[in-house]
């Protein structure tokens, strides 16, 4: 069945459609959401909003893109916004300036703190740079498919994902100096 | 740290950065059909089923028929009724043909003003003026119906009902202010006529020459008001203002060849028989007793 077709049978009221390309792509867009959220209680919120206004807004979905990034486009804008929310509500929000110093002993003990320091660095990643990087280096999406779901040229793709990995290699060196040293 | 152990890193974090567990399908979709079921989503092609131009359309006209309805309300609200009637006889009139006999000084000019109030009665009932030497007095009476016109044109709200005539709008005022200055010139013509052809020659008072400036002032704006509308009329507003300013000035200055030529021009151009033919148009007029 076919995108279209699948689109056309849920605009109908068909619940087995609904319920079929629920299946379909439930698995990746919850992927992406617990990337973007970290916590497991935020990202099934965000998929089932995500699912919730697709199938609301399904009736203008024109078969432009695939089904696919349709639904990942509404995952990402979601999921960025709630995130927005909740940063602003549990003030988590920590700049790579302002992140701790790690005791030295904890700095020398292993690549596990390489590791976690890499995850704090990726949080700390400004709302631009951060998704860029998440779905290309994590998720693997390639730049044309982030930029239609970001809604932001392919250039502007690429040059976010360098400037992101420029942070996190900043980060990682200080920190990886202060460990050789 | 080199390249290949940064590349490292990133495949690692590929792998272990906030790695997502398998999904509760059933658990969210059961949220899912729930909150859907919950909420009642209004499709947005619902919430826009009529174009923008139409709901725009639909707000004017509402807008005007409040406006119509508003300004009908304010017309039809009750209010104090006038009724004028100017009832004018002369002999003349009622042969229609000018001539010594009809504009002699015995000729009877009856002018009865009756203003009556929202009931209907009359408020007052002047007496008849029988003779040439009180026709500015009966002029200056009749000057209550002239007031009462130009109010009515110039308010727009149709303050005088002429003979129970409950429409009334500026076309209407127009005519009956038409009308009713005919109806005063024709009285002051006749009074002229009569006192100049009198036993003594017309020495034309103050009043009179006051009466007759009036007259051409009126004789001017009611030309400029609806000019060409109407061509007969028309014309004979223009007779009248060339009668009216040779009469403006024999009574300011009182010379006798001024007289015949006044009298010239009346008969010449026939004003006083077009003047009477255009009367009963809007006013009651009658030729009663």
């Amino acid at each position: 069945m076919t995108d279209a077709q699948l689109v056309a049978r849920c605009i109908a009221g068909d619940r087995s459609a609904e319920r079929a390309l629920y299946d379909a792509h439930v698995d990746r867009v919850f992927r992406i959401a617990f990337r973007l959220a970290g916590d497991s209680d935020l990202a099934q919120d965000f998929t089932q909003e995500t699912f919730i206004r697709a199938f609301t807004r399904l009736s203008q979905y024109r078969g432009d893109a695939s089904l696919s990034t349709w639904l990942h486009t509404i995952a990402t804008s979601v999921s960025l916004n709630g995130m927005r929310s909740v940063t602003r509500l549990r003030s988590r929000s920590t700049s790579l300036d302002d992140f701790p110093e790690l005791p030295a002993a904890t700095r020398r003990s292993a690549p596990h703190d390489l590791r976690e320091r890499l995850h704090a660095s990726i949080d700390a990643l400004s709302h631009k740079l951060r998704p860029v990087f998440v779905m290309h280096d994590v998720e693997g999406y390639t730049h044309e498919e982030i930029a239609n779901t970001l809604g932001i040229p392919v250039g502007t793709s690429k040059a976010r994902l360098f400037n992101a990995r420029a942070k996190l290699r900043a980060a990682l060196e200080i920190f990886a100096g202060d460990r050789s040293a | 740290m080199n390249d290949e152990e940064f590349n490292d890193l990133l495949r690692d974090a590929a792998a272990t950065y906030n790695t997502p567990p398998a999904p509760p399908r059933d658990q969210m979709w059961d949220a899912i059909v729930t909150a859907r079921a919950a909420s009642v989503v209004v499709p947005i092609h619902s919430a826009r089923r009529l174009p923008r131009w139409t709901a725009s359309a639909v707000a004017a006209a509402a807008l005007l028929m409040v406006g119509i309805a508003i300004g009908r309300q304010s017309r039809g609200a009750p209010r104090p009724k006038a009724r004028v009637t100017a009832n004018v006889q002369t002999s003349a009139a009622a042969s229609g043909v000018p001539g010594p006999a009809a504009e002699a000084p015995s000729s009877s000019v009856l002018l009865q003003v009756i203003v009556a109030d929202a009931g209907g009665e009359p408020a007052s009932t002047p007496g008849a003026v029988s003779r040439a030497p009180a026709t500015t007095a009966a002029i200056r009476q009749h000057s209550a119906v002239r007031r009462l016109a130009i109010a009515g044109t110039r308010s727009g709200r149709g303050a005088p009902n002429v003979a129970g005539n409950d429409s009334f709008n500026d076309a209407d005022a127009y005519r009956l202010a038409v009308v009713e200055h005919l109806t005063r010139t024709e009285v002051l013509l006749t009074g002229f006529r009569a006192e100049a052809r009198s036993d003594r020659p017309a020495k034309l008072d103050a009043q009179f020459a006051a009466v007759a400036r009036e007259l051409l002032g009126t004789t001017r704006y009611l030309l400029a008001t609806r000019r060409g509308e109407d061509p007969v009329m028309t014309r004979l507003l223009q007779d009248l203002e060339y009668v009216l300013m040779q009469l403006s000035q024999y009574a300011n200055e009182g010379r006798g060849a001024d007289l015949d030529a006044i009298n010239q021009s009346i008969d010449r151009r026939n004003v006083l028989p077009k003047l009477r033919y255009s009367i009963p148009a809007g006013v009651s007029a009658s030729s009663g007793t």
